[in-house]
């Protein structure tokens, strides 16, 4: 696995990097010392894995999480950070608390390996741009943090600037665009049923005939989507490969 | 409301209870059941019930229940003594109007009440007679009275003792919370995981960065119970903790101390320079890149101390809300020792912050 350390202190880094060196799994393609950097570095490496500080100058960790359009595995590698690490509380994910206990590291370095290898199973034919299923991205809606696999999104609600991303039982309100965000979505999985709704294609429940020649979807937690006329057409060459 | 439901409960099963006794005692020595049966009693008990519910009037009103139990007992005596008085004119007026109506058979007559056919006793039998019953008819008050304050003191004194563990409860977290903060655990595991790493690169610093590491927690743990110490005792402190951040800012952090001559003898409370300038590295020069410097100047002008903490940054007032802690406390502090004759103050000042620290000048006598 490519990895990039991103903290702002060289000390954190190096010691990081020392206690890194026992897994040769792991391979450290680059070091950060600030967010702006890393956004470079990310882009450039496309790295698997990120150990990522919270607590930066300028930008947290968070805010270059948000700024990138899918997110490699993170692992937050923070020191005592009451508020960071109960913004995880919702959905646990992988932080190491510093001085970092190497056994702490083993199991996180277990997970995060055996992770990688049940992915490499489902993997799509890389499709530049495109984001596939089994992608996460990093949402965060004030004080909460999600990591999240696009397969496990109902459907994303237009609200005038911004997205409302429907997954679990949470409705978290993001700084996007739909048009935007429905370039970067698989087809294949992510259709546009009308100007304010992008369903996902796996979560559809059942369809009715609507009005005016459009349809009504039903996605598997009862939400009602409504499929415009124009959309139904493509919508039901779609469905009947 | 729970508890209002509660008294009337009492109230009426208690007197109910009465009733029913009374009836019952009734119906077993008459043979002749009347409507005058279960009035009288009726009208007896309701009348009870109707003195002490006025009686427990008075006794919100006036607050009694608020003094202790010893204070209590002779109101208790005296009010239950003024009841039974009152209750026993009561019950002369209803047997007179009996009477009166003829309703009376003789053995129930009023002056069967005061002593009956039995001269012999005389004119102190009526007074002995009328003692007995106002007494008679106290005890029933003062079973009600034992009854109603007994469950008020119970509940006042439970009342009490969760009071009491709740404030032990807040004083043992209040002083946590103080140990937290002086302790700064952010602080703590980031110089920590730095010695760590200087482990390996610098064996000779990192032995320094441990001994400083445990000066400030002992000194940090030492003077924070003290009033007020000596400024080359605080700076003693400032300058441990400004080693270890500069080991882990490294260039980005420079220090300047500019502290004029005799003041180092002047007092400050205890961790007061320690809290800005924390505050000021963790607000300010941390979170500029490229890092910063950070500036402590103290002087002495016209019997105040001014001690002038400045560092690279931008103050935001309403960012601090969350860790602004450490100065609400500051200020407080300054505030018990000095009244308004200290202040602390921050400021942006170009492209810097500057915090302003003011006090009264004070010297231990060096005999």
């Amino acid at each position: 696995m490519r990895a990039i350390i991103i903290d702002d202190e060289r000390l954190a880094r190096k010691e990081l990097k020392s206690l890194l060196k026992d897994y040769h799994e792991i391979e450290i393609v680059d070091e950060c010392s600030s967010p702006e950097e890393a956004i470079k570095s990310i882009e450039k490496h496309n790295p698997d894995l990120l150990f990522l500080d919270i607590q930066m100058p300028e930008k947290t960790g968070f805010d270059l999480l948000q700024e990138l359009d899918k997110s490699p595995k993170v692992i937050f590698v923070t020191a005592f950070d009451e508020y960071a690490v109960k913004a995880f509380e919702v959905n646990a994910l992988d932080y190491l608390m510093k001085p970092v206990d190497p056994e702490r590291l083993k199991e996180t370095m277990a997970k995060v390996l055996s992770e990688d290898n049940d992915d490499e199973e489902f993997v799509d034919v890389p499709d530049r741009g495109v984001l596939s299923s089994n992608d996460q991205i990093f949402i965060k809606d004030g004080e909460k943090c999600w990591f999240i696999h696009l397969k496990d999104i109902r459907m994303f609600e237009s609200e005038g600037n911004y997205v409302r991303i429907y997954f679990e039982t949470f409705k978290p309100l993001v700084l996007k665009s739909l048009n935007g965000l429905e370039e970067r979505l698989d087809p294949k999985l992510f259709f546009r049923a009308n100007r304010k709704y992008i369903i996902n294609l796996k979560w559809v429940s059942h369809i009715e005939n609507w009005f005016n020649g459009g349809l009504q979807v039903v996605l598997k937690d009862g939400e009602k989507v409504e499929i415009s006329r124009r959309q139904a057409v493509k919508f039901k060459a779609l469905m009947s490969l | 409301m729970t508890k209002k439901y509660l008294y009337w409960i009492f109230q009426i099963s208690g007197w109910g209870f009465l009733l029913f006794f009374g009836l019952l005692g009734d119906f077993l020595r008459n043979e002749d059941v009347t409507i005058k049966t279960f009035l009288e009693p009726l009208i007896f008990y309701t009348v009870g019930m109707a003195l002490t519910h006025g009686y427990r009037y008075f006794i919100v009103k006036r607050s009694w229940l608020d003094n202790n139990i010893v204070k209590s007992i002779p109101r208790i005596m005296l009010g239950a003594i003024v009841l039974g008085t009152i209750f026993f004119g009561f019950l002369v007026v209803l047997i007179y109007v009996q009477d009166v109506l003829g309703w009376n058979a003789e053995d129930e007559s009023l002056s069967r009440v005061f002593g009956g056919k039995d001269e012999e006793f005389g004119a102190g039998s009526v007074a002995l007679r009328t003692t007995i019953h106002i007494i008679n008819q106290s005890i029933l008050f003062f079973i009600w009275s034992v009854i109603y304050f007994g469950y008020h003191f119970f509940e006042r004194s439970r009342q009490q003792e969760i009071e009491r563990l709740q404030w032990a409860a807040s004083i043992n977290e209040t002083e946590l919370n103080n140990l937290k903060a002086q302790l700064n655990p952010h602080f703590m595991f980031n110089a920590m995981n730095s010695i760590r790493a200087l482990v390996e690169e610098d064996p000779i610093l990192c032995k320094k960065a441990i001994t400083q590491l445990s000066n400030l927690l002992r000194n940090t743990l030492q003077t924070g119970k003290r009033k007020v110490v000596l400024i080359e005792e605080e700076m003693k402190i400032v300058q441990d903790y400004l080693a270890l951040e500069k080991i882990r800012y490294e260039e980005r952090l420079n220090v300047e101390i500019q502290l004029e001559k005799g003041i180092e003898k002047c007092l400050v409370p205890p961790l007061l320079i320690q809290t800005l300038v924390e505050n000021a590295i963790k607000h300010g020069v941390s979170m500029v890149g490229k890092g910063g410097t950070l500036r402590i100047v103290g002087e002495v002008k016209e019997e105040e101390l001014h001690i002038t903490i400045l560092n690279d940054g931008k103050y935001n007032p309403k960012e601090t809300s969350r860790e602004g802690i450490g100065l609400k406390n500051s200020t407080k502090r300054l505030e018990i020792l000095y009244g308004d004759k200290g202040s602390i103050e921050i400021l942006n000042v170009e492209n810097h912050v500057e915090t302003r620290v003011v006090i009264p000048k004070e010297k231990i006598n060096v005999l």
